[in-house]
């Protein structure tokens, strides 16, 4: 049995948005090699934090409208959510010491305001190309 | 639990998602989506099933296979009932192996091959060890003996373009499995006609049909062959991932670090044949993520047995097997060399490491892939070996069988290599998404179908074919392109060879 959660239209909201917890959301298309990749990282990385933060994957290809709302102009996007705001979020395949990293800095962090902020994929690092172009939403 | 239990709709090559899928909506093309969404959170893909139109539109991740009736339990997980498989190259060594077994199953197979491989056979002075039928007689022997209605077509993939584009019309398969390509590493390197020749068919063939799927059948699966022989054996002992790097391969250099999840691994391929593979790998791995098409890329062992049920039911029904050396592969051919008392070649050091797989386990393999359609747009890979072995050992396991269970002298002789490769080198590879995601299990023993190979080459028929072919056992084609035999090295002690064999082996395990 799966570790993570597939996400729906109906059931983002009462997961995600609606729990006080952490979550990271996966945003994955099946055509996309890397978000593929991720899966196995994925199992091992919802059995790793059970309890702290929850792992949860949403086809952009199946429920579209996502896109738009957190502006997903590639796949895999990670968006960590803290009580239902988007706090952090990085593109492309991800190690799990990666993934790690995002989710550590992120919740780590936890400012009064909470914009979406990037966070590069292995913290304290410079040059790594983390695209999200939020300017044109 | 059946590996595909829980695949749905969405995996299903009955789904009709034509006009209901936003194609690469994500990046490139997200503004056109916004206009045609509401912002509610509301919108979902929608499908319909063409196998069961009254349903209407519905959600398809909604329904799993082992929930559908369509498809039903088999040996090899659930199976789309009466599914319509098309096997290109099923004149083949695997393509006419296949199209009984899948028959034998109750899938409704059709097939196309223009029998370049007889022709190329023919052309380097050799032949088919085992006598094989006319397609005509192969066809009517599958009627009449197992009940196997094969659909077939003479159509040449690459030549003839539209008249393959009208059968799958007909036909309209739902997965389509295509080994039609010339096989042979040698062959490809005899000159610049051989190499041109190999590569346009293998490689504009399998693009055209690529563009013939898409306009037809998007939906179906095709399952293609490529080799193991793409990645070559690199000397940095890298393992060989399947087809991709995971995504905890991590590249580290100045400093920063990346994960490597999803790309392709690097090829060095063998020869101009398995040049042709990669370029067919590219070639399928750009037009799934261009038109959603789903594939899976099988990078196949090298096969070695003739025998399944089907095919050693009548003569008729055999599939060729071939030991020269362009068309024979390895184990097939020091069976041969030991029946007419040539020594075994080794070329070079032959410590090379391959992956093999019996036939009746590729068989096994095919039938669960095909079972397991890839999501929309996924191109997927798979190692597809059941165990790795030095020639060396191969060699010594051909000599032991024979002379203990067969009573033959053999001999083992290093000759030179007439390839460009390393004779010894690391090898490490992966093969676990067969076993683990699709359930695959080898049923083969090794020693076994090397036994049931010296039974058949010993009989009379097959062993006076062998011997009228001999000639074109040792190789001639060198990488290079000088042309000539090969010279002995070396003529090995046996037995000592097969004691350290033996000791390398037990040591391994
Ligand atoms: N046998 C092995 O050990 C092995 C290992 C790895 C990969 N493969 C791959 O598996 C596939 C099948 O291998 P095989 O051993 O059965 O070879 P094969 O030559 O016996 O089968 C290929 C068939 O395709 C047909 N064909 C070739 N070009 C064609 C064209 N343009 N139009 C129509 N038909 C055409 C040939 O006539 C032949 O019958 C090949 O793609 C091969 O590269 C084989």
């Amino acid at each position: 049995m799966s570790n993570c959660t597939r996400l729906t239209n109906s059931s983002f909201s009462d997961e995600v948005l609606g729990v006080s917890d952490s979550v990271l959301v996966e945003f994955w298309g099946s055509w996309c090699p890397p978000c593929k990749m991720m899966e196995p990282v994925l199992e091992t990385l919802a059995e790793r934090l059970a309890g702290r933060v929850k792992i949860c994957k949403l086809n952009i290809d199946q429920y579209p409208a996502f896109r738009s709302t957190y502006h997903i102009m590639g796949v895999p996007t990670f968006v960590v959510f803290d009580g239902g705001k988007p706090v952090g979020r990085a593109i492309g395949a991800h190690s799990l010491q990666q993934l790690l990293g995002l989710i550590d800095a992120t919740l780590a962090e936890r400012p009064a305001v909470r914009p979406i902020v990037e966070v590069p994929a292995s913290p304290g690092e410079v040059g790594r190309a983390v695209v999200a172009n939020e300017t044109n939403s | 639990m059946e590996h595909n239990g829980k695949y749905t709709c969405w995996n299903c090559p009955a789904i009709d998602l034509a006009g209901k899928v936003d194609f690469r909506a994500c990046g490139q093309s997200g503004k056109q989506f916004e206009k045609k969404t509401d912002a509610s959170g509301e919108t979902q893909i929608l499908a319909e099933c063409k196998r069961r139109p009254e349903i209407g539109l519905f959600d398809p991740m909604s329904i799993s296979f082992d929930e559908c009736p369509e498809w039903i339990k088999g040996p090899c997980g659930y199976q789309l009932r009466n599914m319509r498989v098309m096997i290109l190259g099923i004149d083949g060594y695997l393509g006419w192996t296949l199209a009984l077994w899948l028959g034998g199953m109750g899938y409704r197979v059709s097939g196309v091959d223009n029998y370049n491989r007889r022709e190329w056979v023919k052309e380097r002075g050799a032949q088919t060890i085992v006598p094989i039928s006319r397609m005509n007689d192969r066809l009517a022997a599958a009627k009449e003996l197992l009940g196997i209605d094969i659909e077939f077509r003479q159509i040449d993939i690459f030549e003839q373009r539209q008249r393959l584009r009208e059968f799958i019309e007909e036909v309209r398969p739902e997965a389509v499995v295509h080994y039609a390509e010339c096989p042979s590493a040698p062959y490809s390197m005899i000159d610049a006609e051989h190499a041109i020749a190999v590569q346009k068919n293998n490689v504009l063939g399998t693009l055209g049909l690529l563009f013939t799927m898409k306009d037809l059948v998007p939906e179906s699966s095709l399952i293609k062959l490529g080799t193991m022989g793409e990645y070559g054996t690199p000397l940095t002992g890298r393992p060989l991932f399947e087809g991709m790097f995971p995504a905890d391969a991590e590249l580290h250099w100045d400093n920063r670090q990346w994960s490597l999840g999803g790309e392709l691994i690097p090829r060095d391929p063998h020869s101009f044949y398995h040049v042709s593979k990669v370029q067919d790998t590219f070639n399928c791995y750009e037009a799934c993520k261009y038109w959603w098409l789903r594939s899976f890329d099988i990078m196949q062992g090298v096969i070695f047995g003739v025998h399944t049920d089907q095919v050693a039911r009548d003569n008729r029904l055999r599939t060729r097997l071939d030991i020269d050396e362009c068309f024979g592969t390895v184990i097939n051919r020091f069976v041969a060399q030991a029946v007419t008392g040539i020594p075994l070649t080794l070329y070079g050091q032959g410590k090379q490491i391959r992956g093999y797989i019996a036939l009746r386990d590729a068989m096994q393999c095919m039938t669960r892939l095909i079972n397991a359609p890839p999501e929309p747009g996924q191109y997927a890979a798979v190692n597809q070996i059941s165990g790795i072995y030095s020639v060396r050992h191969l060699a010594c396991k051909v000599a032991q069988i024979g002379q203990k269970n067969f009573g033959l002298p053999i001999q083992i002789q290093r000759v030179e290599n007439p390839r460009v490769e390393a004779d010894e080198h690391p090898f490490e590879v992966l093969y676990e998404k067969l076993p683990k995601q699709f359930g695959f299990e080898t049923k083969v023993d090794l020693d076994e179908e090397i036994a049931r190979m010296f039974e058949l080459f010993l009989t009379d028929e097959v062993r006076a074919r062998i011997e009228q072919r001999k000639h074109a056992i040792i190789p001639r084609t060198w990488w290079s392109g000088i042309k000539r035999q090969v010279e002995q090295l070396e003529l090995l002690n046996l037995e000592a060879e097969i004691r350290d064999d033996e000791q390398l082996y037990t040591i391994n395990e």
